[in-house]
Parts: structure tokens; sequence; C-alpha cells
């Protein structure tokens, strides 16, 4: 891991971005800045674009307009992938051919510019695991494990990857408050070490006291960007969807 | 049986299709795409029949209207968003047509040849396909020893694939066109008809048994080996087309692994939920 400052170049900086689905505007004219060694939530009610936003930023989705910077360099030059970790909303579909707990972490350590060895994948895998509780599930088929516990385990693959940046897209869901604290305490050690943290999430709950910096989107743009204690009341909580979100219909249709 | 060259030769490139065909099968079935294999096979039934056509090698024309067939089907994959399936299965018909109908144009035997390349047949595999077959399969075990931990981040989780900087698109292709290599691989054997079947049941079968990816490839490979030795023994006895009786032998270990693992499986996840009361 990079070990950098938040006087660094920003981990991860949007300018002028903007996304559209089917010629509508879901998200316009976003400019922000992620720096190392800060824990950043984006928030915002179903819709809002909070997920769009992040794989727009990641290369996931299309950008309509702007630029996007990962670690100062363009996204289109971006080489070193293995510095970005991704726990994303969806649980893995492993109801096809089975897998492994373990095969599911490891695969995180697959890159095509860098060679792991077994070795070190191995250990990489458990020290994951033990992080999130799940050492001994191991073995185990992925489908097997609850809801749950199959979040941790994505949790554990980004863990595995020794990042300096780490999105994760609620990664609390289906997560019970006894695990929870535990998922606080590894994205605590990660942002001791300097990496940044961006959690897509409904409402702050457990990581209220470690969260930097709130993000809140609504109407395709920024309406809160600060900490904590600047947030307003009625916007932390705020995880119903917007009844008018441009996304909420074109999902809905 | 072994006895006779054509038979040595048979059963060599039965053991090549029935390792390295569940191989690639574990993964089109990791990504739902089971019947991938049946479309290619659609393919390369034009392959033949131009060959029949044109006079040039079944195997290698095949081989070549196979790979891009699977390219033209990554492209509609890719670019059709409406179509979908529909316009897949509008490749894999067009293929098949265009199969009969060229081999239609070749006339002479050509028809009767076709029905070999269509179910297999033990007599016909000629030091030529069989060096072809040889070439090919080694060729689909080099690309997965170098792409294998790729394509399967890529089945897994396409997204978080991506972020790790894994070509998707091209290891999709590439897939696909391993799934047209070893299409080819096997149909003189197994036969076009079927040799989807090679790659998809002994996987169906492995996975009754096991707990990871790994394993059930290499189940899998070893079921579809048992079930390929066994079906051209069967073959030979009985003079019956080698690819249903492959086919038929594999659908046979997985109905008997099916049946006796269910109330294991059953057993097994009881145990678990009593041992872990509180599952989160």
């Amino acid at each position: 891991m990079n070990l950098t400052t938040a006087n660094d170049a920003p981990s991860i900086s949007a300018r002028h971005l903007c996304v559209s689905f089917n010629d509508v505007s879901i998200l316009s004219d976003i400019d922000l800045d992620f720096f190392a060694g800060t824990t950043i939530a984006v928030l915002g009610a179903n819709g809002s674009g909070k997920t769009t936003m992040i794989k727009a930023m990641l290369g996931l989705l299309p950008r309509h307009e702007g630029s996007v910077e990962i670690h100062g360099q363009s996204i289109e030059e971006f080489k070193d992938w293995h510095r970005i970790a991704y726990v994303p909303q969806k649980l893995i579909n492993s109801a096809t051919v089975p897998v492994s707990v373990f095969e599911t972490v490891s695969s995180a350590l697959v890159y095509p510019r860098k060679k792991i060895s077994n070795k070190n994948k191995k250990l990489a895998v458990t020290s994951a695991l033990t992080q999130v509780g799940l050492q001994d599930r191991a073995k185990d088929r992925l489908d097997e494990l609850s809801d749950g516990q199959q979040r941790r385990v994505l949790l554990a693959r980004a863990l595995a990857t020794k990042a300096d940046i780490y999105v994760l897209d609620e990664p609390t869901a289906g997560v019970d408050s006894q695990n929870q604290e535990m998922l606080v305490t590894a994205v605590r050690g990660l942002v001791e070490k300097g990496a940044c943290v961006i959690m897509i999430t409904h409402e702050l709950g457990i990581f209220e006291e470690d969260v930097d910096r709130v993000i809140v989107l609504s109407d395709g743009g920024v309406s809160f960007d600060g900490p904590v204690a600047k947030l307003p009341a009625q916007l932390e909580n705020s995880h119903h969807s917007h009844p008018h979100s441009k996304l909420s219909h074109l999902m809905e249709s | 049986m072994l006895a006779y060259e054509f038979m040595q030769r048979a059963l060599i490139a039965a053991v090549i299709v029935g390792l390295v065909s569940p191989l690639i099968g574990v993964f089109l079935v990791q990504r739902r795409l089971a019947l991938l294999g049946d479309g290619m096979g659609h393919v390369a039934i034009a392959g033949v029949g131009l060959a029949f056509l044109t006079g040039t090698e079944p195997v290698l024309t095949a081989l070549i209207v196979s790979i891009l067939g699977a390219f033209i089907l990554e492209l509609v994959r890719h670019k059709s968003k409406a179509a979908g399936d529909l316009a897949l299965a509008l490749i894999f018909y067009g293929g098949i047509a265009g199969g009969v109908l060229l081999t239609s144009l070749a006339g002479g035997k050509a028809s009767t040849a076709l029905n070999q390349y269509l179910f297999g047949s033990l007599s016909t595999v000629s030091t030529q396909d069989f060096v072809a077959l040889g070439g090919a399969a080694i060729a689909l075990l080099l690309v997965l020893m170098k792409f294998g931990t790729q394509i399967f981040a890529m089945s897994l989780d396409a997204e978080t694939a991506k972020i790790q900087g894994i070509r998707v698109t091209a290891m999709s292709v590439l897939l696909t066109a391993m799934a047209a290599v070893t299409v080819v691989v096997g149909m003189r054997t197994v036969g076009l008809l079927l040799v989807s079947a090679i790659m998809i049941v002994p996987v169906a079968a492995a996975q009754q048994l096991t707990h990871s990816f790994k394993t059930t490839g290499l189940l899998a490979s070893a079921i579809g080996v048992f079930s390929a030795i066994g079906g051209l023994t069967v073959s030979f006895y009985v003079d019956v087309p080698p690819g249903p009786t492959i086919v038929l032998i594999a659908l046979g270990v997985f109905i008997i692994l099916a049946v006796t693992t269910t109330s294991l499986h059953l057993r097994h996840r009881h145990e678990i939920q009593e041992q872990s009361p509180h599952r989160h």
C-alpha cells in the first residue's frame, strides 16, 4: 500500500462529470476530489445516482462529459488497477458452478500486469478472511453462506488486494451489528495505513464517527459536501427513493 | 478393439475431447452460456458444408468458420441491445441451414459424409484430423493456463474484474473462440450436434459433488474422459454412433450423482444450519 497523505494529489478526481442514460441527464457537472487517508461517505436517496457516479468515475459506465483522474493520471491512461479495490452493491450470483469462498476472495488478486505467487495469494486471502471473521469458511461454497456472510466475503476480497483506493457500495447491507463493528475496524485500519475509502450508503449508521467527509447527491448534483458535523439532519437519513428522480423513473420504466 | 489402428486414433481423439471439453464448459456454465457450444456446433456445420463445396479440409474449414462465428457472436452480444438471444438464434439457424444447403450443393456423397460430422464416426478419424485435433487441444490448454484465472474472475464478477484491469470483452471473446475450437475438436468423435453436451453434462454431473470451481473443472474433465472411453467402447461393440453413446453415458453419470447426492446435500445443509444458528 502506498503511504500517501491528504496533502498529495487526489486519489480520484472528477471534473465536470456528466452521465446520461438514453439522452436523459442523470448527473451533471460533478466536481469532486477524493484524498488518501480519508473516509468519504456518499449519501443520497435511491435513484439519486450514487452508484452511477462512482461507476462513471471508475470507468464502469460511460461518461457523457467530463474527465476523471486516478492518482493524477487520466483514467484512460491509468494502468495500476491493482491499487483499486471494489465491493459491488450486488452479491455474486454463485448458483451456477460451485465457487468456494477462497476462490472468490483470491479472484481479486488476478491482474493482467501483475503476477502474485500462489503462496502470497494464500496469505493475503487467509488474512482478509480473518479480518472479516470468516477464516473457517474458506473451503465452503459461496452460495451456502448467508447474504450477510457473502457481503463480508466481498469485503474480504477487497481487503486482500492491499489497494490504496477502496470503493465500497453498501458494505453493511445485510450484515448484523456485531459483524458491522468488525467491518468498521477493518475500514479504520485501511485509512490509518493511508488508503482512501469511499462508501456508498443510505445512512452513515455505525460508520458515523469514522467518516471524514459526507457527500450528498440529489437532483443530479452534489447538494452537500462537508464533515458529518455540518450535515443537515434531514439529509442524513434520506434513504427513500426520490419520487421525482430521473434515475428512479428510468429504473421503473 | 485396440488392435485396429483407426480405433487407437479414435480412442485418443475421444480422450482428448473428454478431457478438454468440460474444462471449457465449466466457464460457459459459470457465465450461464451452457447453450453457446450448441450454437457454435451449428455454425461449424456451415464450415463443414463449405469444405465439401470447395474441396478443402473439413476440420480446418470448420475451425475457421467457427472462430469467425464466435467473433460475430460476441459482436452481436455486445452491440445488439434489443435483439439479444434472438439475434444469436438467427446466427445459429443460419449456420445449420447454410451447412445443409452447401452440403447439398456439393452433391456426390457429401450428404452421407455430413452425417459423420453431425453424429461422429469412429472410422473416419484420419491421421491428419488427429494431428489437427491434438494441436487444437494443446492450444486450448495453453490458453487456459495463461488466461484461465482472468476468465474465471470475469465470469464471476465482470464489473470487479474490469476494475482489476482485466479486459473483460477480450476475455469474453476468447472464451467464445475457445468454445468454437472445442466444438471442432469434438466433431469427429462426438459429432457437431452433440459436442456441446460433452462440454456441459460432465460439469453438471461434477458439481453435484464439488465445493469449488477448480475441483468442478477437474472432476468434470475426469467424467468426460470416462464417458468418452466408455461411449467409444460401447459404440465399437454394439455398432452404434459414438456421439450419442458418449453423451448418454455422461448423462447417466449425472443422473446417478444427482440422485445419490441430493439427500447428502440436504443433510449437509441441515448440519450447517444447526452448527451456525446465527448466520450473519
